[in-house]
C-alpha cells in the first residue's frame, strides 16, 4: 500500500468537485434564508434573492479559492492552528467582499457615495453571520473530512488484519503444489486442496477469535501436512501432546503462525533436514504449547526477522488475556523453541 | 533451449519439468536446489537458461544471478515467485523476467520465447525493492570463466586501490571490480569503514595501536598486516575496539 496516498491532512480538498458543489448548495440556503427572513431590499423579493444569492456566492467561491490555493501551507500546521487561521481567513473574506461590494454599488452608480450611512450596520451584519455560519461550514467540512479518513483508516486496519491472516505467499505457495501434484499423485492434490480449504475458511472467519484447542491442534496438523509436500521429505514432525480440557479454547490461528515462523526460520533458511517437535503440557492452570527444533536459528535471529509476527502474536495475547498470558523463545534439550503458555478456561473473545 | 531448474520445493521443480515437457523444442539439464548449487551447475553444463525461484536458502535466487552475470556468456535468467507485492514492480521497471507461481503453460512459453539477458545492475535494483533486500552471503571472484565465492563472513577486509578493491580472507586474496561505497552500503552492518579506502569486518578487529608517528592502526585477527586507521574514523573505530 502506498503511503504517499492516504496522508491524514487536516483540511480537506476545497478545490473538488464535491465540496464545491456542497458550499454553493450552503450558500444558495443562506441567501435564501436571509431574503425571506430580512428586510426587504428593493421591495421585490426575487430581485432581493439575485442581488442576497450574488453576494453570498460571491464570499463562499471566492473563500473555497482562497483555501484551496492555500490549503498545501496550511496543513503542514498543527491542525489547531490552521483551523484557526482558516476562519480567520473566511471573516475577513466576507468583510473585504463587503467592501468590494460597497465599491462595485458606487461605480455602477447605484450608490451616490461610497459608504452611506447603512454601511457600518451592513458590515456588522456581514460579521455577525460570517462568525457563524463560517464556524458551522467549517465545523461541517471538517467533521465530513475527518469521518473519511478515520473510515480509511478503518478499512486499511481491517485489510492489514486480513493479509495477517492470509499470507498470500503461503497461499500462492500451496496452489502451485496442488497444480503440480494434480499430474503426479491426483489423491494427494485433493486432500492438499481440502487442507488447505479448511485452513482457508478458519482463516477468512472474522467472528471467531478464540477456538477449542483441539480444533486449533488439528488445522495445525493439516498446516504440516501441507508444508510437509511443500518441502519433500525434509520436514518431520514429532507431536508430544497430553489431553487439555475439552472446553480449553486459544485464540484461532495461533499455534499455526508459530509453527510457520519455525518453518520459516528452519526449513527456508538450511538445505538440511528439519524436525519439528511440537509439545503440549498442563500446568499451574497454564496450557503450555512449546514448537522446537534444533535446526531453529538462535532467538536473537528470529526476535530479529520475526518482529512484525512476534508483535502481532504478542499483540493478540494481550487482547485476549491482558497479561496473564506469554510468548518466549527459549532453548531446552529440543533445541530452540518457540513456547506459548496460555491459562485454561480463560480469555475473551 | 538447454534450460536449468532452481527452485528449493521439489514439486515447484516437478512442475516446470512438465510444463517444459508440454511446451516441447527445449531440454531440460538439470535442476538445483538454492542459489549456490544453480552457480555450479551453471558452470558444469552450461545451460542457456536458469528458471530460478528467488526464496531459497543457503543463497537466494538473486543472488546466484548477480554472481552468474560475470561469467563468459552468463546464460538468461527468468525468476519464478510465489508472492511478492515489493518487488514485482521493480522486475517490471528493469526487465528483470519473472513469473508468478503456480506458473501457467502459456506465460511459461511466451517467456522462454523472449527470455532477454539481464544485467547486475537492474538485479540490483530489483534486490533494493525487496521488503527485505537481500545481502550477499558471498562475494564473487571470476577468473578465466571460473568463478570463486568467498563467504563474506571469512572476509577480513575490503581495501580499494585504484580500479580493484582488495578482498582479504585468512588464506588467499583477490582483486573485485566492486565500489568501496556499494560494498560499505550493502555490508554497512558487519564491516566498519577505518580509512577512506578501506573497510574492516567487525569480526575480525582485536584492536589498534599507534605506531611511532603517533598514526594509529588496527590488528586483525587471522592477518599480520595492520592497516591504518585515518584521522577521521579514529573516533569511530576506538568505540568498536572498546567494546
Amino acid at each position: 500500500m502506498q503511503p504517499a496516498l492516504i496522508k491524514n491532512d487536516f483540511l480537506p480538498d476545497f478545490c473538488n468537485g464535491q465540496t464545491v458543489f456542497n458550499a454553493v448548495l450552503l450558500a444558495e440556503s443562506l441567501a435564501l434564508i436571509l431574503t425571506i427572513v430580512g428586510k426587504q431590499i428593493t421591495g421585490d423579493l426575487f430581485r432581493d434573492l439575485l442581488l442576497v444569492s450574488l453576494f453570498v456566492q460571491w464570499i463562499a467561491i471566492f473563500s473555497l479559492a482562497v483555501l484551496c490555493y492555500l490549503r498545501p501551507w496550511l496543513n503542514r500546521l498543527t491542525p489547531l492552528r490552521a483551523g484557526i487561521i482558516a476562519y480567520l481567513l473566511l471573516v475577513g473574506i466576507t468583510l473585504l467582499c463587503g467592501e468590494l461590494a460597497m465599491w462595485v454599488l458606487w461605480a455602477v452608480g447605484s450608490n451616490p457615495v461610497l459608504h452611506p450611512e447603512w454601511y457600518r450596520y451592513f458590515q456588522l451584519q456581514n460579521l455577525a453571520l460570517a462568525v457563524i455560519i463560517d464556524g458551522l461550514a467549517l465545523h461541517y467540512f471538517l467533521s465530513r473530512h475527518q469521518l473519511k479518513l478515520s473510515t480509511a483508516a478503518e478499512a486499511r486496519a481491517r485489510m492489514q488484519v486480513m493479509q495477517y491472516r492470509l499470507r498470500p505467499y503461503f497461499l500462492f505457495n500451496s496452489m502451485n503444489i496442488i497444480a503440480s501434484l494434480t499430474r503426479s499423485s491426483p489423491s494427494q492434490a485433493e486432500e492438499a486442496t481440502e487442507d488447505l480449504a479448511d485452513l482457508f475458511r478458519l482463516m477468512l472467519d472474522e467472528k471467531k477469535s478464540l477456538i477449542p484447542v483441539n480444533k486449533e491442534m488439528s488445522v495445525a496438523s493439516k498446516y504440516i501436512r501441507l508444508e510437509k509436500m511443500r518441502f519433500d521429505n525434509r520436514l518431520t514432525d514429532t507431536w508430544k501432546t497430553e489431553h487439555f480440557p475439552l472446553h480449553a479454547r486459544m485464540p484461532v490461528l495461533m499455534l499455526q503462525l508459530v509453527l510457520e515462523i519455525a518453518i520459516r526460520q528452519s526449513l527456508e533458511k538450511t538445505s538440511e533436514p528439519v524436525e519439528i517437535t511440537i509439545s503440549t503440557v498442563l500446568d499451574d492452570g497454564n496450557m503450555n504449547l512449546t514448537v522446537c527444533s534444533h535446526q531453529l536459528r538462535s532467538p536473537e535471529q528470529i526476535e530479529q526477522e520475526e518482529q512484525e509476527a512476534l508483535n502481532n502474536i504478542r499483540e493478540r495475547l494481550i487482547t485476549h488475556y491482558e497479561n496473564r498470558a506469554t510468548l518466549s523463545l527459549q532453548t531446552n534439550n529440543n533445541g530452540q523453541c518457540i513456547h506459548l503458555a496460555i491459562p485454561v478456561y480463560e480469555g475473551t473473545e | 533451449m538447454r534450460i536449468l531448474i532452481v527452485d528449493d520445493e521439489n514439486l515447484a521443480r516437478q512442475r516446470l519439468r512438465d510444463l517444459i515437457g508440454d511446451i516441447g523444442d527445449h531440454t531440460v539439464v538439470g535442476e538445483a536446489l538454492n542459489g549456490s548449487e544453480a552457480i555450479e551447475k551453471t558452470i558444469t553444463l552450461k545451460p542457456d537458461l536458469l528458471l530460478m525461484d528467488i526464496r531459497m536458502p543457503v543463497m537466494d535466487g538473486l543472488e546466484a544471478a548477480m554472481h552468474l552475470m560475470g561469467i563468459n556468456n552468463p546464460p538468461q535468467v527468468i525468476f519464478t515467485t510465489a508472492y511478492d507485492q515489493h518487488a514485482l514492480e521493480a522486475f517490471e521497471v528493469n526487465a528483470v523476467d519473472y513469473l508468478l507461481k503456480p506458473v501457467r503453460k502459456e506465460r511459461l512459453a511466451s517467456a522462454l520465447q523472449k527470455a532477454s539477458p539481464v544485467s547486475t545492475s537492474a538485479l540490483k535494483q530489483v534486490n533494493k525493492a525487496q521488503e527485505e533486500p537481500s545481502v550477499r552471503t558471498h562475494i564473487s571472484v571470476h577468473m578465466r570463466g571460473r568463478i570463486s565465492l568467498i563467504p563474506v563472513n571469512d572476509i577480513i577486509y575490503f581495501v580499494a586501490d585504484n580500479k580493484y578493491v582488495t578482498v582479504r580472507t585468512t588464506r588467499e586474496q583477490h582483486l573485485i571490480e566492486e565500489s568501496l561505497v556499494s560494498l560499505e552500503e550493502e555490508f554497512g552492518d558487519n564491516f566498519l569503514r577505518i580509512h577512506r579506502g578501506a573497510l574492516v569486518n567487525t569480526k575480525y578487529l582485536k584492536g589498534m595501536e599507534k605506531n611511532q608517528l603517533g598514526h594509529w592502526r588496527v590488528l586483525l585477527e587471522g592477518v599480520d598486516e595492520k592497516l591504518s586507521v585515518s584521522r577521521r574514523h579514529t573516533p569511530a573505530v576506538r568505540r568498536w575496539v572498546r567494546r
